[in-house]
């Protein structure tokens, strides 16, 4: 799979949607087979979801065509085992919105293919916290109180003197 | 005498600071969560939360691509 060929919507954030599109593709894969044994191609009804219309449109791929459904699973597989992974967590739980917007910049930014594992950290108040590979990057109302402990501490002593 | 208990007084409310400062942040950072946790909203904390992952860019990007 080609880093830049293979474009994935913001609305795909993590390894659990695209687990689920490729489940989506095996069923819709399952289908076709059946109606071709019924002898009835194009007679099962299938439905399909918004999220696999939008990323069969924006790589240009035909679902109707066996080879494309193909193509597209092999590359769901491909992002699966090997897209960059970073954990991010938040106060609370995020709008599909909000994690759109993220999910874009570091897509924009990093990678094409960043996947994101989101979890919720009640206890930073507000900001971010996010793991990579090997690195953390802690971005929470906390951990700025922390850094300036000393200016808080400095307006305390003021008012105390 | 007099100047004696200013003095411990004094050594006192040092002592009670320092304590203090060590923990304020945290103590500060509980008081907000218990007064204002639930209210402030993810979705405008967006343009900070932005700025704060494109001040680091260049390191996580760093990271994404050695990483591995």
């Amino acid at each position: 799979m080609s880093e830049t060929a293979f474009y994935i919507p913001v609305g795909i954030t993590s390894k659990a949607d695209v687990s689920r599109l490729l489940r989506e593709l095996e069923s819709l894969e399952e289908n076709v087979r059946q109606s071709h044994l019924q002898k009835k191609p194009g007679s099962t009804k299938v439905n399909i979801s918004q999220i696999m219309q939008e990323i069969a449109h924006v790589n240009s791929i035909d679902l109707r065509t066996t080879t494309a459904r193909k193509t597209l699973a092999e590359n769901l597989q491909q992002l699966k085992k090997s897209a960059p992974i970073v954990h991010i967590s938040f106060a609370s739980s995020p709008r599909a919105q909000f994690l759109a917007n993220i999910t874009g910049w570091f897509r924009r930014e990093v990678h094409p293919h960043v996947l994101l594992e989101v979890g919720m950290q009640p206890g930073i108040a507000a900001g971010c916290v996010i793991r990579t590979t090997n690195k953390f990057f802690d971005f929470s109302l906390r951990k700025k109180m922390l850094d300036n402990t000393a200016v808080l501490a400095q307006k305390l002593r003021e008012k105390m003197q | 005498m007099s100047k004696q208990l200013e003095a411990e007084l004094q050594e006192e409310k040092t002592r009670y600071m320092a304590r203090f400062e060590k923990n304020m942040a945290e103590i500060i950072n509980h008081y907000i969560l218990a007064a204002v946790g639930d209210q402030i909203s993810l979705d405008d904390q967006l343009e900070y939360i932005l700025s704060d992952l494109e001040s680091s860019k260049k390191e996580i990007l760093d990271d994404i691509k050695t990483g591995a």
